[in-house]
């Protein structure tokens, strides 16, 4: 029997909203401990990666891993009809559940809404993300990073992220002509979610896909700060905190590079 | 009687008989080869009941039999026995009562007491002859097979043919007339019993005759006697099993096999009642006229007027039950299963542990009696139903069923599979039973008599051997052939092999692919190389079924590239496209990062896409998706690689320009047949190398359909009988794939001289006509010039005497196909067919000459349409100062009003503009009309007059004309736009125009209808027309620019 009960519906939503344009058909692996989805998107270029603890719930309790193959746009309907401050409850059956119960509460108790979505299979391997040491860290607001991305996808498709001991630069250029934007890093800390912090071991000289950025950015209601990790040879990481107890990551591949190819 | 009976034995003691012949044979005749049987009858065999009566291998049986020997109408009795053999499934139901007249009973033989002595007699060198050869095929452990070997010999031999003869030599052949039933049950497997042994001596085996009948009785506990069902006989056959399980196997069909009983015999181990011991003979012996009315009596009287018992679970869980006699409201199996679901056991035998003995109708004398002396409980069925009833139920006692050898029925009770495995597995493996599909799906466990079905042995030992393992899995889960038998690399991929395959290439070019495109050497490749490397895609195309995709994926992976595979099930729109693959051509891909192996730089790039079946992106799912893709390409940094079927697709066309072009063959007839035999090979299957050249052959060397059609037909095979066999061979000929032919090959293949063409019989050439018999007279009519004709021989009068034959054989057709059409004569296709396609191909075979070309008919019979029309307006126009007939404006007028348009303006130039106006006046033409006068009077070869008039003088003669009112004596408004134009020129310039231009656009519509494929353009008219509505044209110039403009 899985059941899980979050006090704030509203997070689920958001979660929810920042997952489903980029994963179909999630699977949501619900154990002892936390509630984990990983997804690819169809082309294989972005993975998302989502960790919720059990602490979030006020109630949690999961005799048998169990794994729910579920339609994002399903569920997405679904908690459209909640509001931000329901209390959602979950539910599953142990043995291969075909189904799964979501149980919209009203916070003064006086509404219930209670909805069975079917779940789906789904036949995709899961892959296995080491844990990188990455060559750099940037710190920033969520909102400002989102703002960053949607500013120079006006300018092109892809944006080359530059990160430098006491900056990074965001360009990107087209038809129209080239931006950049550079951040540096805070000397002052005013305020922790406005603050850039550059964290730095060697330079780093990556290009993304703005599109797949873009889609990534929806997760900033989520939290107030995001973290991009980076480096040479490895995948864009952008983390968004949940709280206390748990992360959406996002991994990016780059673009393959011009003078990469000298092979 | 005793004593002759004891002749007989001893006659038949001398003959060795080695091969079990299918017991479930017709009665009569088993009658006589089970006393050769008996002959080999092994030793340990001794339970071997066999007697002389095969009457009582299955009561059933005999019973059926008899009935369908009735049916037959005393036929031979080899028609019986095959009659029986081959129907699927006998009925089940006791004694089906068929009309026998006397005269079919009583035959027309004279009544002899030495009929049977002759029998007996003749039946000897039968037995002799047929046996020897059996010995040899000894390697064949399918007895089903050779079952069906000696049906086929038996068939030979002559039989009685009255019913009553043959009734009256079983009786005095058997040895023990014993009513019971278990004596029957033994022997219809002695046979093949024998056949297992193969090698008794004669002497023995008269004595296990006897015995065996008298062993009937044998406490073979797990006997189960079974009346009125032939399937049950089955079950009787357990007894001898030292494994004990074989009657399990049996069991299983219930109501299954129709030959269960037949096949009962089968485990080696099943001592068929051959054994006997003397004191049983004498019993058995005397069971004459008892053991006829045996055979006699009826099957339930009130049969299905009460429903089973209900009982409660496992109720009779412990008790052991003997049924004898006729039950009056069950079948009798079915009473059985019954009890054992309940928990139950049914015996066949009265033993100190039995429980009750139910007791119907005509009960069995020896059980009776042995139940007396037993002490045992007799029940009546009544009693029984209620004893049924009223008892409680326990736990499930799924235990009960191992003790129970008859328990093959695979109750409802899950887990029997797994308690029976082990009595299947020895009786298959000694045996060599094979189980037949699960199709009974009861009878999983009915390998064994599953078998019967069998009669392709290796067909079966693959399927009991898959049925063993997924024991209870039906084993349609197996996987089909194509995917089983999937290459995993390129060695696999059938006709691929060589150095300058098309995979080698696909590989070279995928290995340097980064190079080229995007190395430091890249300039340098592309003047080094022609042979594709050059290019960003590549594109392969072929016919369906020879390995593209398969080998697309399988170099992808050996060169280590990882692929996104995009095909016809996926939405391909210029959108979608955009949105999934654009990115996908620039990045990486996140596998790469995550995958357990360290990857070096480079690597991390090492992906493609593959865009399958790409010649699919039609429609509105794919709209745009074409272009799009070819833009793609053009700026991908990662290989791309295409695949289609048809090359000659427009669309296809203008992709290939981008991409390196690999064309893949069909692969050659050696090469899949090799592969082919292995697949057999591996499946244990036996195919004709020949029938497998057929297959090939109908499926146009399409890799994937003769694997499905093999395993199509070998599935077929595992049902059918070995005589049925041959029969498939032969319509294996007949299985063809039917392709649609376009036009284009339809043409080829008339006009062809290759080999495997001059084979097609008249009817396959008149078929070819009906690939399209709309166009392909024009196609022919078209075409026949350009073939340079074999009987010619380069000969030119015979040349054009066959070029005239043609043509006349062509113009008879078109008379025909006017009939057809005028009066809706179909009926005279095929005559049609005849003058138009098969004739001209025969006078004409040999190779064509150029290209084949689309008929031009089509083009000029629209263009005359259209003249013609326009020939009308003209008329109309001129009616006022020229009223003649349309032949007389076009031959007459035209050609010289052409003249004085046109000279003054090439001579005068823009003095002459006037004189022109002036001329037009006195006609009443319009501006169109100059236009359409000077197109009708040009003919191919003459030059155009306003060309070589200065611009100048055109615009000058076009404002001079224009400047002046024209008052029109006719309306202007043809083709039914409503606008009706009187007179006035005022706006007659853009309103003509505009009129003309609707006219000559509804002009062009029909026009465009029947230019489909010609891609001509037609000067002036065409530019001025809009796009008709909802047209897309077929040429794919004009049409895409049509579509471009409509939108």
């Amino acid at each position: 029997m899985f059941e899980a009960k979050l006090q704030q519906g509203g997070l689920l939503k958001k979660i929810l909203e920042s997952v489903k344009d980029l994963v179909v058909d999630g699977l949501w692996d619900c154990d002892g401990a936390a509630i984990t989805l990983q997804g690819m998107d169809s082309s294989h270029v972005a993975l998302v990666e989502m960790l919720l603890r059990a602490e979030a719930f006020e109630h949690y309790r999961c005799d048998r891993n169990v794994t729910l193959g579920m339609n994002h746009n399903h569920l997405s309907k679904i908690l459209k009809c909640a509001n931000n401050d329901d209390i959602v409850i979950l539910k599953a059956a142990d043995q291969n559940p075909d189904s799964c119960s979501l149980i919209l509460e009203s916070k003064n108790g006086e509404k219930t809404s209670d909805f069975v979505v079917s779940l789906v299979r789904i036949d995709t391997d899961q892959l296995g993300i080491p844990e990188t040491e990455y060559s750099a860290h940037v710190k920033m607001s969520s909102g400002e990073f989102q703002r960053i991305c949607r500013d120079l996808s006006q300018f092109g498709d892809a944006v080359q992220i530059t990160c430098s001991k006491q900056d990074v630069k965001f360009s990107s250029s087209g038809e129209t002509g080239k931006a950049n934007i550079t951040l540096t890093h805070s000397a002052t800390v005013d305020k922790e979610e406005e603050s850039v912090t550059v964290d730095l071991k060697e330079p780093v000289d990556l290009t993304f896909a703005l599109r797949f950025l873009n889609l990534f950015t929806k997760a900033t209601p989520i939290s107030d700060t995001v973290t991009l990790s980076l480096s040479q040879e490895a995948p864009l990481v952008v983390e968004y905190k949940i709280g206390d107890s748990g992360h959406i990551r996002y991994f990016l591949a780059p673009k393959i590079q011009e003078d990469e190819e000298n092979e | 009687m005793n004593s002759f009976f004891r002749q007989q034995q001893d006659i038949r003691s001398f003959f060795t008989r080695k091969k079990g012949s299918n017991v479930k044979r017709k009665w009569p005749e088993e009658e006589e080869e089970d006393d050769d049987f008996q002959t080999t009858k092994k030793k340990p065999a001794k339970k071997k009941s066999k007697k002389g009566g095969v009457i009582f291998d299955s009561d059933s049986d005999s019973d059926v039999e008899i009935v369908s020997v009735s049916k037959a109408k005393g036929s031979s009795k080899s028609n019986g026995s095959v009659s029986k053999k081959t129907s699927p499934y006998m009925s089940k139901t006791p004694a089906k009562k068929k009309e026998i007249d006397a005269a079919s009973f009583f035959g027309a033989s004279p009544v002899q007491r030495s009929n049977k002595k002759v029998n007996n007699g003749s039946s000897k060198p039968k037995a002799v002859k047929v046996e020897n050869p059996r010995l040899e095929i000894e390697d064949h452990s399918d007895d089903d097979f050779q079952k069906t070997l000696e049906m086929l010999d038996k068939q030979s031999v002559p039989t009685k043919t009255s019913f009553a003869s043959k009734l009256s030599e079983k009786m005095q052949t058997s040895k023990v007339l014993v009513p019971q039933t278990p004596e029957v049950t033994p022997q219809r497997r002695s046979p093949r019993k024998r056949v297992q042994q193969a090698e008794t001596s004669p002497l023995k085996t008269k004595k296990t005759k006897a015995v065996a009948r008298s062993q009937k009785t044998r406490p073979e506990i797990k006997k189960e006697i079974i009346r009125y069902s032939p399937r049950k006989t089955s079950a009787r056959s357990t007894p001898e099993k030292p494994k004990g399980d074989s009657s399990t196997p049996k069991k299983a069909n219930k109501r299954g096999s129709p030959f269960s009983s037949k096949v009962s015999p089968k485990s080696p181990g099943e001592g068929h009642n051959n054994e006997g011991s003397p004191p049983d003979t004498a019993e058995k012996k005397r069971g004459g006229p008892a053991y006829r009315s045996y055979l006699q009596r009826e099957g339930p009287r009130c049969l299905g007027s009460r429903e089973l018992p209900k009982g409660e679970e496992a109720c009779l869980d412990g008790l052991s039950f003997v049924l004898t006699g006729v039950l009056e409201y069950f079948d009798k199996g079915e009473l059985k299963t019954h009890i054992e679901s309940l928990g139950g056991a049914v015996r066949a035998s009265v033993s100190k542990k039995t429980s009750y003995l139910v007791i119907g109708r005509e009960p069995g004398e020896s059980k009776t009696q042995k139940a007396q002396e037993m002490k045992v409980k007799m029940l009546d069925e009544v009693s029984l139903y209620d004893l049924i009833s009223s008892r409680p139920g326990k736990r499930k006692a799924n235990t009960k069923k191992e003790p129970s050898p008859s328990k093959q029925r695979s109750n409802e009770k899950a887990g029997t599979t797994k308690q029976e495995p082990n009595y299947i597995t020895p009786s298959k493996i000694d045996k060599g039973k094979f189980s037949w599909k699960p199709s009974l799906a009861n009878s999983q466990l009915s390998d064994s008599q599953g078998s019967e079905f069998n009669s392709q042995e290796s067909l079966g030992r693959q399927n009991s051997q898959d049925s063993k393992s997924s024991s209870g899995q039906p084993q349609a889960s197996t996987q089909m052939w194509v995917d089983k038998y999937k290459p995993n690399n390129s060695k696999q991929i059938i006709g691929q092999q060589g150095d300058r395959s098309n995979a080698k290439k696909l590989t070279k070019w995928l290995q340097r692919w980064h190079d080229n495109n995007f190395g430091p050497h890249k300039d340098k490749a592309r003047f080094n190389r022609d042979d594709g490397f050059t290019f960003k895609a590549a594109l392969l195309s072929g016919p369906p079924g020879v390995g593209k995709t398969t080998t697309a994926q399988i170099v992808c992976k050996e060169v280590g590239f990882t692929y996104f595979e995009l095909n016809a099930s996926d939405a391909r729109s210029k959108k979608t496209l955009q949105e999934c693959v654009s990115e996908y051509l620039d990045n990486t891909v996140l596998g790469s990062f995550f995958s357990s192996k360290p990857k070096t730089k480079d690597q991390h790039s090492r992906h493609c896409l593959i865009m399958d079946e790409v010649d699919g992106m039609s429609g509105n799912e794919d709209r745009g998706g074409m272009q799009e893709l070819i833009q793609l390409i053009k700026g991908s940094r990662v290989p791309v690689i295409c695949i289609c079927n048809d090359r000659s697709h427009p669309k296809i066309r203008s992709l290939c320009n981008h991409c390196f072009d690999l064309r893949f063959q069909r692969p050659r007839l050696p090469q899949i047949k090799a592969a082919m035999m292995s697949v057999a090979f591996k499946e244990g299957v036996k195919i004709a190398p020949a029938l497998v050249d057929n297959m090939i052959m109908a499926s146009n060397q399409d890799v994937r359909q003769v694997l499905h059609n093999m395993s199509m037909w070998s599935a077929g095979q595992r049902s059918d009988k070995m005589e049925e066999t041959t029969q498939r061979d032969g319509k294996e000929q007949t299985v063809k794939k039917d392709l649609k032919m376009g036009p284009w090959d339809v043409l080829r293949q008339v006009f062809s001289s290759s080999e495997e063409i001059s084979k097609m019989t008249f009817n396959d050439k008149v078929g070819l006509f009906f690939h399209d018999y709309s166009i392909a007279p024009l196609f022919v009519q078209e075409n026949y010039p350009n073939v340079i004709p074999r009987k010619a021989g380069g000969d030119m009068k015979k040349h054009l005497d066959l070029l005239s034959k043609t043509a006349d054989s062509i113009a008879f057709g078109d008379l025909v196909d006017k009939q057809i059409r005028s009066s809706m004569k179909w009926n005279l296709l095929p005559l049609q067919a005849v003058f138009a396609s098969v004739l001209p191909g025969e006078y004409m075979r040999g190779h064509l000459g150029g290209m084949i070309n689309f008929p031009s008919w089509l083009g000029k019979n629209s263009s005359r349409g259209k003249y013609h029309r326009i020939l009308q307006e003209l008329q109309t126009h001129m009616r006022m100062s020229a009223a003649t007939s349309l032949q007389s404006i076009n031959q007459e007028y035209l050609p010289r009003m052409r003249e004085h348009l046109t000279n003054p303006l090439l001579s005068e130039g823009s003095d002459g503009v006037d004189d022109v106006v002036g001329v037009m006046n006195d006609y009443d033409l319009t501006r169109e009309d100059f236009d359409n006068i000077l197109e009708l009077t040009q003919f191919s070869g003459f030059r155009e007059p306003m060309k070589a008039v200065p611009p100048k003088v055109k615009a000058a003669f076009t404002r001079a004309f224009n400047k002046s009112s024209h008052l029109n004596p006719f309306s202007l408004d043809w083709g039914g736009k409503a606008k009706a134009k009187r007179g006035g020129g005022f706006e007659d310039a853009p309103g003509v125009e505009g009129d003309a231009q609707e006219t000559q656009e509804e002009e062009e519509e029909d026009d465009e209808d029947d230019k489909a494929l010609i891609a001509k353009l037609k000067g002036k008219t065409t530019s001025k027309k809009k796009e008709p509505a909802g047209k897309k044209g077929k040429g794919p110039a004009k049409g895409k620019g049509r579509a471009k403009g409509k939108k």
